[in-house]
């Protein structure tokens, strides 16, 4: 008697895919279903996972595009300081979609929204990135020139990309009540001042995700229509929660949904794709573990294992990381690989 | 109580010493020293029992050629001094040629300022730009060297700008302080790197003493005045500098100079600098 099952390929069953397959390069584990050339003109964002990405395609030869390339007088240590080259732009962690949404909602519109500048000290932040400035600014006129400009060049940046990587990091995000623009970090964590009547939780769900997906790839169409996505979810668990529930908990809670929310898009569109850093880090089956001693930075060899798999699949060359131009004090506890992790900052209110 | 210095430096030592041998009696609250060795001679040495010794066969003739000494005794001054040791302007407008930042008069006049060939930076991320190119330059390198050796307080002298010269010089790697100061970004210009060498001196525990403003012109250059009739650090102590040198100071300048260091070791405020003659201004 004939089934399905019959004719499915060595992939779609566990011990042939995991078990009995060699899993430190899970030869079929991705199968892209876009191009990737050294040709082709890439831009990252996301969450702090991203910057892997980002770094390992630049040293791989990929056209990595960047709106706002560090000068070339700048060395690499205060370059990280102030956000160059973590991304294809100094947009600094983009942790949400709705984040994203109303990002590229700027850039398209070219909108400056004079509301969201922060003190911090005597000084100014951008509410909207507000760690790539790390002594802040002299005034909200500086900041809202600084923010015309990034957006600016991310437009000029976006018209010459073929290929869009995001990494979704988070569910959970702050927001003003009265315009609903989603914050990166919460008002008075890196600057500003937390309002409870102004500032409200919010914990994304499953069609909120998805819908900002479906908008943000509009919005990329605007600059090329030919644009492509691929989606990704960070491994990385939450610093803290602020859902009530446990941190563990809401972790899978979390990644489930932009999980759930990134298969939903990228089955239902054409032109994007998914790329399972999530499952190789978080899976067992996948070796490991894949993260530092805190349980929550992802190792070197886990990056390694993750951007080894891309790469290999899209037929590139596997680059070691370099080291940085100008290396900063040795850290004992320094995140791995470098990574400018902005949500760590509330960390310091767990002690 | 009369405080005992020592000057360490690079060729930009002669015009103190200069006027240090033609002004007798002008400083009379302090007892003097120059140590001057070219290029990075001074960082060829090495501390042993309090003192500091030439290694290099080149070091030790720079000592003994220029100095007439075999080594230095670090314990006996009260305060050293760094005098140039490329912590100069050129530094800042090499940052300059590659990126712009708020403050900038050319930037506020600049209606498309994201098709500028310079990215935008913001005036911290120049200066913290500026001030790692800095901290590696000799003057903080000589300091690191020598604060082992002394317990003596330690002041990095500014290297003086460029001459007012450089505005009609034909080389191509001076056309950036051509362009800073047609645009009007000297001032800006200057007050970055001041900032910066400041930060620079302060991250290896040194105090930096800027030029004196009143011998800039056009906000980044130096006058003429100050600049023509420099004398080389040379056995000799008459040679002149080429006439094409816009980088020296000559000792009208080192007068100012040591003016401004000495009003700062002591404490006391820095005695006016005289008024240029109109003659005088003719550099500009």
């Amino acid at each position: 008697m004939s089934h399905p099952y019959e004719s499915l390929p060595t992939r779609a069953f566990w011990r042939t895919a995991v078990a009995d397959e060699d899993r430190s390069v899970f030869p079929h584990l991705y199968e892209p279903r876009l191009t990737l050339l050294p040709t082709t003109g890439v831009a990252t964002a996301g969450s702090c996972f991203a910057q892997h990405i980002g770094r390992r395609l630049r040293l791989s030869g990929c056209h990595v595009l960047d709106a706002e390339p560090a000068p070339d007088t700048m060395n690499e240590a205060v370059a990280q300081a102030f956000g160059y080259s973590l991304f294809s732009g100094r947009t600094g962690n983009i942790y949400t979609s709705r984040q994203l949404r109303q990002f590229l909602t700027d850039v398209t519109e070219n909108y400056v929204d004079a509301r969201y500048v922060w003190k911090k000290g005597s000084a100014f932040i951008d509410a909207l990135r507000p760690t790539v400035e790390p002594e802040g600014l002299s005034s909200p006129e500086e900041v809202l020139l600084h923010r015309r400009y990034h957006l600016e060049r991310t437009a000029q940046m976006l018209r010459n990309a073929d290929l869009f990587v995001f990494t979704l990091g988070l569910t959970e995000c702050w927001e003003d009540r009265q315009t609903g623009r989603i914050f990166p970090l919460c008002p008075g964590v890196a600057g500003g001042t937390f309002d409870p009547e102004q500032h409200a939780f919010r914990n994304l769900r499953y069609p909120d995700v998805l819908q900002d997906l479906i908008a943000v790839r509009e919005l990329l169409h605007g600059f090329n229509p030919a644009m492509q996505m691929l989606i990704t979810v960070s491994p990385v668990p939450l610093t803290a929660t602020v859902s009530g529930d446990h941190v563990m908990t809401a972790t899978t809670a979390s990644k489930a949904i932009l999980r759930a929310a990134a298969d939903e898009f990228v089955k239902t569109t054409n032109g994007t794709d998914y790329f399972p850093s999530f499952e190789i880090i978080t899976q067992p089956a996948s070796g490991g573990p894949w993260f530092e001693a805190n349980m929550r930075s992802v190792s070197a060899a886990g990056v390694d294992k993750v951007m080894g798999i891309f790469l290999a699949a899209h037929g590139l060359v596997v680059a070691p990381p370099s080291a940085p131009k100008t290396v900063s004090q040795p850290d004992d506890n320094a995140e791995a690989d470098d990574v400018v992790c902005d949500e760590i900052l509330l960390d310091e209110f767990s002690r | 109580m009369t405080l005992r210095l020592c000057f360490f430096g690079n060729s930009h030592i002669a015009a103190l010493r200069e006027a240090w041998r033609t002004n007798p009696g002008r400083w009379p609250e302090i007892e003097a020293s120059f140590i001057g060795a070219h290029g990075d001679l001074l960082l060829q040495t090495e501390i042993r029992e309090g003192r500091l010794h030439p290694v290099s066969a080149e070091a030790q003739d720079a000592f003994k050629r220029l100095n007439r000494l075999d080594s230095v005794d670090l314990a006996a001054p009260d305060a050293i001094i760094i005098v140039g040791c490329q912590m100069v302007l050129s530094q800042a407008v090499a940052i300059y040629r590659s990126m712009r930042w708020p403050g900038l008069p050319s930037l506020a006049r600049n209606p498309d300022i994201a098709s500028m060939k310079q990215p935008l930076v913001s005036y911290s991320a120049a200066r913290a730009t500026l001030s790692s190119v800095l901290s590696n330059r000799l003057g903080p390198a000589l300091v690191r060297h020598l604060r082992p050796g002394t317990e003596a307080s330690l002041w990095m002298l500014s290297q003086p700008r460029f001459s007012v010269g450089v505005l009609q010089t034909q080389k191509q790697h001076l056309k950036p302080y051509v362009v800073a100061v047609r645009s009007g970004d000297g001032f800006a210009l200057s007050s970055l790197f001041d900032d910066a060498a400041t930060h620079a001196a302060q991250s290896v525990g040194a105090t930096f003493l800027p030029q004196n403003p009143r011998t800039y012109r056009r906000g980044m250059l130096t006058d003429a005045a100050y600049m023509s009739g420099a004398i080389r650090l040379a056995t000799r102590q008459d040679l002149p500098q080429p006439a094409d040198d816009i980088a020296h100071a000559n000792g009208r300048y080192g007068a100012v100079a040591i003016d401004q260091v000495v009003a700062a070791v002591t404490g006391r405020p820095a005695g006016e600098v005289p008024e240029l003659s109109d003659v005088e201004k003719g550099g500009e």
